[in-house]
């Protein structure tokens, strides 16, 4: 299929997000836009504090309460959700699009069986009794836990932790949204099951066609399941752009530092990894001009001062007023 | 110089005897680096405690130039952990908030009687913090004041500070942001080849164990199922649990990525209450059959210094095995 002659399914728009912090509005979420069409998989890429889960739940519709959208629109199948009242709004969270966690044992009820919490999820959306229990077995199944009757009734407690984490997607597939956002939904568990993981959510979206953002620190994973990558820093996209593109000619020095400092997985010689110094920066105390700045080996004048804009360049878009062709070799190492 | 001998931890729990340990074996020759990896319920972090004496082996040696860590106790075990020291995964966790970096060093340079006297102390925390790429004026911060990759360099200061010839570093660089995680691995590999420190490098990644390490033993349900040279082990495994975990982890290169066939590995972890009798991973063995089912495989040399517990490493992996998977501590 032609990407150009689909339709996005899901548009976010010049996304502003403010945290409420000491009585000031802290941005959170800054100008932050981009599509995904149906059976593609978008990846949000940040550290911490980096905005890209808190972009999500503006996505979502589930800020917590010190946190609020103050600019932009997202629109899910052509509609401004942000328009919406808010019990439309939850109608189309789940039947629409579904989000599932790093951490399922927050969001399930430890209380109850596993298959009632799926059952009560599509009773909630207008799902007969009948028909939700039915489908609940066939969403546990779906998500690829075998003898789903039986795990329909277990407490979240007698589960593993890749089992939970199956449960959540079952979950967020019951109802058959047309976009799934998974905010780090493996980063809690042992890679051979987090390739359980991911294997499964690729397998629902070539099957179903299902749009996936999947918001992750882990460049690994990115390039085993993204068709797209946003790299995030400091509340703003400092690049995006195709994944291979992305990981082959980065246009950003942030993105450069990242892919630099991963260890790689082959070859015979081992040098000392490229390093960006010092931390991520505190979103109260945001540099000025370009956020990466303090920690940029490519820093000019210019970065210190104004702002940078996503421009195009090469095959991605890019916040950095320095060009490749005029970075300096990022220095290796001497710590 | 670290010569650890058929090491056991037992728990006994309310649904039965768990072994997190069961009979673990290595040597370590000084200067070297060996990498000990694997999933959860493994086993490594545990062997970690037991290495420097936080938790007392079920039974076993752990032999430091011939003294044995596991049974020693009052001064000799005290001249032992000041030749074996660890470091955390969550530096915040190990570190006392109430203490300023510099008295934590202190305390610990005092306690040990490293150094006599505050001023030369005073010195020595400064050294300290100049050697892990600090400045002198850490020493009044407190650790909230610091970022994660300072805290954990201030984890490795303390480390340093009773001049440890063994560092045990469990998932040291897990708990960081990925742009920090490089600099800290920087930090340790430079320390090494400085000081020449030993290491025993504990972690979840294969990526930054195969980075580090000129050894790398693979552990699963308490066991060691391959233990070999770093390339070896990482880029031609002779087990099959070790070929999945290599599968499992994704490269951070879409266009390698594109080309790999990745299998994914069936099935959990099994209970460890209740391990699988025979082979400890033929539960989850795409290769497995009826003899590994009855019959626990050795950790045997199947190529040249590369062991791999599995009945069929040989005729699974021919090419391999025939090349000799060249022999460990190559180059770094």
């Amino acid at each position: 299929m032609n990407d150009e002659v689909r339709e996005p399914v899901l548009e976010v728009r010049d996304l502003h997000t403010v945290v409420r912090t000491d009585g000031h509005d802290l941005p959170v979420v800054r100008g932050v836009s981009f599509d995904v069409r149906a059976g593609e998989a978008v990846a949000l890429v940040g550290e911490s504090g980096s905005g890209k889960s808190l972009t999500a739940l503006s996505v979502m519709g589930l800020l917590p309460d010190a946190a609020r959208v103050v600019g932009g629109s997202v629109r899910l199948g052509g509609r401004d959700l942000q328009s919406l009242p808010e019990s439309e709004r939850r109608r189309t969270r789940g039947a629409q699009i579904a989000m599932v966690y790093q951490d399922p044992m927050t969001s399930l009820n430890p209380l109850m069986r596993v298959g009632s919490q799926v059952v009560e999820a599509l009773d909630a959306h207008g799902v007969p009794r009948d028909e939700a229990r039915r489908r609940a077995v066939e969403a546990l199944g779906g998500a690829g836990l075998p003898r789903p009757e039986r795990v329909a009734r277990r407490y979240p407690h007698e589960l593993s932790g890749g089992q939970r984490q199956r449960v959540m997607i079952a979950m967020a597939i019951a109802l058959r949204p047309t976009v799934l956002i998974a905010d780090e939904p493996t980063t809690a568990l042992d890679v051979t099951i987090q390739q359980q993981v991911l294997a499964l959510v690729d397998e629902l979206r070539r099957a179903t066609g299902l749009a996936l953002i999947w918001i992750t620190h882990d460049l690994g994973v990115v390039a085993r399941v993204a068709d797209r990558v946003l790299v995030m820093y400091a509340g703003q996209v400092v690049e995006a752009g195709p994944t291979r593109d992305l990981y082959r000619a980065p246009q950003h020095p942030y993105t450069a530092g990242l892919l630099g400092s991963i260890p790689p997985m082959l070859g015979t010689e081992r040098p000392d990894l490229l390093q960006i110094g010092g931390a991520p920066p505190d979103l109260a105390r945001r540099p000025s001009g370009c956020a990466f700045h303090p920690r940029c080996p490519q820093r000019v004048d210019r970065c210190v001062e104004e702002e940078p804009v996503l421009k195009p360049r090469g095959e991605n878009l890019a916040a950095c007023w320095v060009p490749r062709d005029h970075w300096v070799p990022a220095e290796r190492a001497v710590s | 110089m670290l010569v650890v001998e058929d090491l056991v931890k037992h728990y006994k729990t309310r649904d039965g005897l768990v072994r997190a340990v069961d009979g673990v074996s290595f040597t370590v020759e000084r200067g070297e680096t060996l990498g000990l990896v694997g999933e959860s319920g493994c086993g490594k972090s545990t062997t970690a405690r037991m290495l420097v004496r936080l938790l007392d082996p079920t039974s076993g040696r752990i032999l430091l130039d011939g003294d044995d860590v596991a049974s020693a106790r009052g001064a000799t075990l005290s001249r032992l952990r000041s030749r074996i020291q660890m470091v955390f995964q969550d530096p915040y966790a190990s570190l006392d908030p109430r203490l300023t970096v510099g008295r934590t060093l202190d305390e610990v340079l005092g306690v040990r009687r490293i150094v006599d006297g505050a001023a030369a102390r005073r010195t020595r925390v400064h050294e300290l913090l100049e050697l892990v790429g600090m400045g002198a004026a850490v020493a009044d911060r407190y650790p909230h004041q610091l970022s994660g990759g300072q805290r954990q360099r201030v984890g490795i200061a303390r480390a340093l500070a009773v001049e440890p010839e063994v560092i045990v570093l469990d998932e040291p660089v897990s708990a960081l942001d990925v742009s920090v995680r490089a600099e800290v691995m920087n930090l340790l590999t430079r320390l090494r080849d400085e000081l020449g420190l030993t290491y025993i490098f504990i972690s979840h990644d294969l990526g930054m164990v195969r980075h580090i390490s000129d050894r790398i033993a693979v552990m699963y349900l308490g066991r060691m199922l391959e233990l070999g040279g770093w390339q070896p082990v990482s880029d031609a495994p002779l087990h099959p649990y070790t070929r999945s975990l290599r599968d499992a982890v994704p490269v951070a290169d879409p266009e390698v990525e594109a080309l790999r066939e990745v299998t994914t590995l069936r099935g959990e972890l099994p209970d460890a209450v209740d391990p699988p009798a025979g082979c400890l991973f033929h539960t989850r063995c795409p290769h497995a059959e009826d003899r590994c089912l009855a019959e626990v495989p050795d950790l045997r040399e199947v190529a040249a210094k590369h062991r791999a517990a599995c009945h069929f490493s040989e005729r699974l992996y021919p090419d391999d095995v025939a090349t000799g998977a060249p022999a460990g501590g190559v180059s770094r």
